[in-house]
């Protein structure tokens, strides 16, 4: 559970009762949480970049679990939700699965199944997380270029060879070589492949 | 513009039936099969359409007909119609990438709604292929 130690699991529900106990459920296995009374009091105190799940009741007076599925939405905010609920039925479920959620469990649930869903989330959350941080520093990386390493780099992505590099830059095919050897060690990736790859994950980011 | 079909998968040939029927009175092109498993040897992955797929028609408890219906909903818009009441085959198939789920019974207006939708999802897929 080496990931969890920075993940949060965020309980929000107008019922104290059942806070508490997801939170104890939570607790006992080592899992660190946060209660909410209500969704209005959980957007005051949201940050994007804590890590970790939200267990989120789809009744609640104020504001609706929904709502605040299409708040956090709206934020473009990637927390992964699990959805519980009392009273579920077919398009209630459809709607929170429709809103991104990634589980939808009725009351009463079997404690495991909670858990369950919740591990999978925070390894969800922590995947999404390190591909993000991936990304970020492509880009950044990226600025750190001469213009030459930038068409070399340019040239990389689509696909091209050292041979052909060096002919449509007219540079000799040993320099074009250093340049991609260079690249891929800012770079930190093993090969042209692997380079493309951290690419499209940072432009999917976009 | 019809370039795309409405299959209709149910072990119901009441069901069958009534989705032709709907389908086609609504100008689109549908075809009829009794079992995932004799649509799946008719039509390949590339053929443009959309899925209407009656839950009761396959089995969804295992792990490989979920990745199978996954598949499914990887190239194709798929609306699953389910026993009322099913929210976990709910859950499950919104998971795996259904457009829709729907239960029975259905009311015709609403059902054909979203198969409209679905279709025109299909439509314009096969259209950014090209």
């Amino acid at each position: 559970m080496s990931e969890s130690g920075a993940q949060t699991v965020f309980i929000v529900d107008d019922d104290a009762a059942v806070r508490d106990s997801i939170a104890e459920l939570v607790g006992s296995v080592g899992l660190r949480s946060q209660c909410y009374p209500s969704a209005p009091a959980f957007l005051d105190d949201f940050r994007p970049e804590r890590a970790g799940c939200l267990v989120l009741d789809v009744r609640m007076a104020e504001m609706s679990g929904l709502e605040l599925q299409q708040k956090l939405n709206e934020l473009a905010a990637a927390i992964p939700v699990i959805v519980l609920t009392g009273h579920g039925d077919v398009p209630m479920a459809v709607q929170a699965m429709k809103a991104g959620a990634v589980e939808f469990l009725q009351k009463p649930y079997r404690d495991q199944a909670l858990l369950d869903s919740i591990n999978a989330a925070l390894v969800a959350d922590a995947a999404a997380r390190r591909s993000q941080a991936g990304a970020a520093s492509f880009a950044q990386r990226r600025a750190t270029l001469t213009e030459r390493e930038r068409e070399v780099l340019d040239h990389l992505l689509a696909g091209r060879t050292s041979k052909e590099i060096a002919r449509a830059l007219s540079i000799s095919p040993r320099t074009a070589e250093a340049h991609r050897h260079n690249l891929l060690q800012k770079f930190g990736a093993g090969s042209a492949k692997e380079l493309v790859r951290l690419s499209a994950a940072s432009s999917a980011k976009k | 513009m019809a370039t795309t079909t409405v299959y209709v998968v149910s072990g119901y040939a009441a069901i069958r039936d009534s989705l032709s029927e709907l389908a086609a009175a609504a100008g689109l092109r549908s075809e009829a099969h009794a079992s995932l498993e004799t649509w799946l040897e008719a039509v390949r992955p590339s053929q443009p359409g959309c899925l209407v797929l009656d839950a009761s028609a396959s089995d969804f408890s295992g792990a490989e007909r979920l990745e199978q219906f996954a598949s499914i909903c990887a190239v194709r818009p798929v609306l699953l119609l389910i026993d009322r009441g099913d929210v976990p085959v709910a859950v499950r198939a919104m998971r795996e990438g259904a457009v829709d789920v729907l239960e029975k019974p259905y009311r015709d207006a609403n059902l054909l709604e979203h198969i409209q939708r679905a279709d025109t999802a299909a439509a314009q897929a096969s259209e950014a292929k090209r």
